[in-house]
């Protein structure tokens, strides 16, 4: 193959040498004639009768390299460009209708590549790799204690360096300081990665010895420009961290904010051992038996002479021994190595993986019914030019000469729809992500690269095969004779692309309707998940997240602060119940645990510290017992309350009040249970509530509050925020929300996707609507003569009207038949996703029928009408 | 089949050489339009069963010389193995043998 392709790149001088050859022959066979006796004239000619017909063979054996190939197609395209060039409005047409479909693709292409597949940006070796922790099999985000890492940092070979990271925000500044997300890591860590600083240097594995002993900073690179002016002096300077004074030493380089780069963007890191000095009230790092405590992501790169599947192995038996030295620390369940791709983590991945599925199919569908239009276009033009053909026919051109030339044209229209399609996807993928509302960093993501690039391509040939192949065949399909000798022409067409036409129409119908059901199914699925009962009472419901955990307070400082708080905030007009805790529901963060009874059951669930008004300001109802006391909360006496769910699975059967409970933390005293409330779901509304258990919350630990008001909760927020900046104006106030926008926000990714699919879907049907249109449309000025004849035998216009739409609604009737049987499967591989819902749900799929049969009405009697309408002699005389 | 026989004898030929080789061995049964020799040692170089080297001939005339590659004589030993296969069963069944 190779070597045809050289042959034929070099074909200009091998067709030189080649004469060269032939020459030398003739000359050296005259000269044997000449030795004979022969005259020089009668030599050279007995030579060439001998040698035969040298023009004939040059040819023959120029064909050889495979060249008439490579000549017809560039001939092909020449003769394809100059068509369409004459008729531009056509060709404009198929062009953009294609275009929305491949620009569909590939925007879905390059943002499920970015997540998934990609590279990060500032990786070029591809031989870093994650090292991911297992909870009861799965991938975990929250099961390598720090400890654990540093034994795998010094035991395992098969690394060139293994770092951690950790994150959490930070309040930046002095006066009314910025709540930043940043990185705690380990001081190898941006070496591991091979990241250089762009100014002054990032952390050596010395700044990350003794505690508290280096506090440096290392900045991100879009805040050293937003607040230094990317000046190389920044350098040396002072920056406040939770009122901890820090010395920037460099700045990381540009596009670089975190190893799964799609995720949280990070703007300034520390490193791990100043992690006590930021943070003095939380857990240190040595200490991982607390719940609370965010557990380090491990990231490494790989030897020279290793592999994934090495490391792999080798972490394992690290982790194995791990598990028996007998630390006091969560179950460890093993941990995997795996190659760190894409800009979400591994887990994530793991999570949304089907997820990405669906949207991976979704814009095929939009692909194909844009190609299914194409091809009507082109099925009509190429059936005018049915004569062209059978002329062609006639004097010798094969039928796959003629199938390639129309081949041609489809591939230049393709091309011309690449184009215009991937310089449309960056578009789409920024929207797709702006409906989606995630942080996401565009800059990593949408960067053009060679893999959208190819996308692109691949489905333009795809499409050029779909929707160039099928019509070309069927116009070539031709038999010579009659249609020579037909002398007006026109009449009904052949059948063969009539018949391909009326099966696009249905496949457009079938897909559109498959579309549009699942996009309403989402829709119906988001709505009921709105309507679920949380348990409690969001209405009226505000909160506000203060973390004093951020500044330097004592324990008796942040205790002082939340009771003011709380104080202050019941003195509000209208508000009739305040409440703290350390964590409050759908807000994205949960802390999980086991709980065990003294029998040995147990049972999952979120362990929240809440203070004793909670249960009365979130309206979450008491089943049984009663809360807390203000004493209880003040000592931490060890009591607890129950979910109702939590405690059925502990105590079937029994009275929970007075039992004892344990969670997996063995730092952890059992506590009493004194009282069961009601369920609550905790981080999504369509979850199954796994159980929660209450402890009396210790005031200095208070992190958000509650405020329920009967004025509008929204009024109220402004309210709070002002007692929290009275109180300290270096306070970060973290979050502040009313409970109706922390629910709306749970559902964001719900939402995005109902968006999405709605979007595509009307596209699709609007694409849909123009393919009957247009073949409608096609088939009333191919039947006018037809349409003349009956009005002249006495059928009324309505008579034409109905004939004409009637086979459009039969084709659309067959279309909604399969459309349901398709959406029918779609829903039932989807049922997971959907909250709530038996997979036929009736009212979506009927519903979408009716869109669609009215939708096909509309575009099959704009036409029918126009024929109904002809005048009577001007329709005989057609053509 | 011809011209690679041609070749193992001869090592380097040029392609009036190749003509005059067949024929010879031939003893001018098989007579064919000489030219048609050019399309096989097109087809020939292409499947890298020959190679073809520039260089002049005793006339001092630049002529091009044909020499078979590795692949070439594997592909001549095969067609050879086959031929004999195919001769000599038509040399058993005609009861020659």
């Amino acid at each position: 193959m190779l070597r045809r392709l050289w042959f034929l790149l070099t074909r200009g001088r091998r067709q030189r040498e080649l004469d060269d050859e032939m020459r030398l022959h003739l000359e050296l066979r005259a000269a044997v004639y000449q030795r004979d006796g022969m005259a020089g004239e009668e030599a050279a000619r007995k030579a060439r009768v001998r040698f035969g017909n040298r023009l004939k063979l040059r040819e023959e054996s120029v064909d050889v390299w495979g060249l008439a190939a490579v000549d017809d197609a560039a001939g092909d395209l020449r003769h394809a460009f100059r068509r369409l060039q004459r008729q531009p409005g056509r060709a404009l047409v198929v062009v953009l209708t294609l275009a929305i479909g491949i620009g569909a693709t590939t925007a879905m292409f390059s943002l499920i590549d970015a997540m998934l597949f990609k590279p990060a940006p500032w990786d070029s070796t591809g031989r870093l790799a994650w090292v991911v922790g297992l909870d009861g099999g799965s991938l975990s985000p929250r099961s390598v204690p720090y400890p654990d890492y540093l034994a795998y940092r010094d035991r395992a070979t098969a690394w060139a360096g293994l770092a951690a990271e950790g994150g959490t925000a930070m309040a930046v500044g002095t006066r009314d300081p910025q709540r930043l997300l940043g990185g705690v890591v380990s001081g190898n860590y941006f070496e591991v990665l091979g990241l250089r600083a762009e100014v002054g240097r990032t952390f050596t594995p010395a700044d990350d010895v003794a505690p508290g002993g280096h506090p440096v900073v290392v900045l991100g690179h879009s805040l050293w420009m937003g607040q230094f002016g990317s000046s190389p002096r920044a350098v040396g300077e002072r920056l406040t961290i939770n009122g901890q004074p820090f010395t920037i030493i460099g700045v990381a380089p540009r596009g670089f904010t975190n190893v799964a780069f799609a995720t949280d963007p990070n703007q300034l890191w520390i490193p791990m051992a100043m992690y006590s000095t930021l943070m003095p009230n939380r857990a240190t790092l040595n200490q991982p038996a607390s719940p609370q405590w965010p557990r380090v992501r491990v990231v490494g790169r790989l030897a020279e002479d290793s592999s994934i599947a090495a490391a792999d192995a080798e972490m394992r038996v690290i982790s194995n021994g791990l598990e028996t030295a007998g630390t006091p620390r969560d179950k460890q369940r093993g941990v995997r190595v795996l190659s760190l791709r894409g800009g979400l983590t591994p887990w994530e991945q793991a999570d949304l993986g089907p997820m990405f599925g669906l949207l991976a199919i979704v814009p095929l569908f939009v692909l194909f019914v844009a190609c299914a239009n194409a091809a009507n276009v082109l099925i009509a033009y190429h059936q005018a030019r049915r004569r062209e053909f059978a002329m062609r026919r006639a004097i010798g051109a094969s039928r796959g000469r003629l199938v390639r030339q129309l081949l041609a044209e489809s591939f230049v229209l393709a091309i011309g729809a690449a184009v215009v399609g991937a310089a449309a996807a960056p578009v789409l993928t920024r929207l797709i992500v702006f409906l989606g509302d995630v942080p996401i960093d565009l800059i990593a993501l949408l960067t053009p690269d060679r893999r959208g690039l190819v996308a692109a391509t691949v489905t333009a040939v795809g499409a050029i095969l779909i929707f160039g192949l099928a019509p070309a065949m069927a116009a070539t399909r031709v038999d010579v004779l009659p249609i020579l000798k037909e002398e007006g022409t026109t009449a009904t067409g052949s059948r063969g692309p009539a018949r391909l036409r009326r099966a696009l129409v249905v496949a457009q119908v079938a897909l559109s309707l498959a579309l549009l059901v699942i996009a309403g199914l989402f829709l119906q699925s988001l709505s009921r998940t709105l309507r679920v009962d949380p348990g409690f009472d969001p209405r009226g419901l505000a909160v506000v997240g203060v973390d004093t955990g951020l500044l330097s307070y004592t324990s008796e400082q942040r205790a002082d602060f939340a009771a003011r708080f709380l104080e202050r905030a019941s003195g509000l007009a209208g508000v009739t119940a305040v409440a703290a805790a350390d964590v409050l529901p759908l807000g994205g963060v949960r802390y999980s645990a086991t709980l065990r009874s003294e029998s040995g059951t147990s049972s999952p669930a979120s362990l929240v510290q809440a203070s004793p008004a909670y249960f009365t300001t979130l309206a979450l109802p008491m089943v049984r017992g009663r809360t807390f006391t203000t004493a209880e909360a003040a000592t931490d006496v060890p009591v607890a309350i129950i979910s109702a769910s939590a405690a059925q699975r502990l105590w079937p059967g029994e009275d929970p009040l007075g039992q004892s409970v344990r969670t997996d933390d063995p730092n952890q005293p059992p506590r009493q249970v004194i009282g069961v409330v009601r369920d609550s779901t905790w981080l999504f509304l369509d979850e199954v509530p796994a159980g929660t258990l209450y402890f009396p919350l210790p005031p200095r630990s208070a992190a958000v509050f509650a405020v329920r008001s009967r004025e509008d909760p929204a009024k109220t927020l402004a309210s709070l925020r002002d007692i929290a900046r009275a109180l300290d104006p270096n306070v970060p106030v973290t979050q502040a929300q009313t409970m109706a926008e922390r629910i709306d926000r749970s559902v964001n990714l719900r939402r995005a996707l109902v968006a999405l699919l709605g979007v595509l879907g009307a596209v699709t049907l609007i694409l849909a609507a123009i393919g009957i249109y247009g073949v409608t449309a096609h088939g009333v000025s191919v039947r006018t003569r037809e349409v003349g004849i009956r009005m002249a035998l006495g059928a009324r216009a309505a008579d034409v009207l109905r004939l004409i739409v009637r086979e459009n609604v039969r084709l659309s009737f067959v279309g909604i038949a399969i459309g349901l049987g398709l959406s029918t499967v779609g829903a039932a591989v989807l049922s997971s996703f959907l909250f709530g819902m038996t997979p036929r749900d009736g009212a979506v799929f009927l519903g979408g029928a009716f869109v669609l049969c009215g939708v096909a009405a509309v575009a099959s009697y704009l036409p029918a009408r126009r024929a109904a309408s002809l005048d009577l002699l001007r329709a005989l005389r057609h053509e | 089949m011809l011209v690679l026989t041609a070749l193992e004898r001869r090592i380097t030929l040029h392609g009036f050489g190749i003509a005059e080789t067949i024929e010879q061995a031939s003893t001018a049964v098989l007579h064919v339009e000489e030219g048609s020799l050019y399309p096989a040692l097109q087809r020939l170089l292409l499947k890298g069963w020959i190679s073809g080297e520039w260089s002049r001939t005793d006339a001092n005339r630049r002529a091009r010389y044909y020499r078979l590659t590795p692949a070439g004589r594997h592909e001549l030993n095969r067609q050879l193995e086959s031929y004999e296969r195919v001769t000599g069963a038509i040399a058993r069944v005609l009861g020659m043998a």
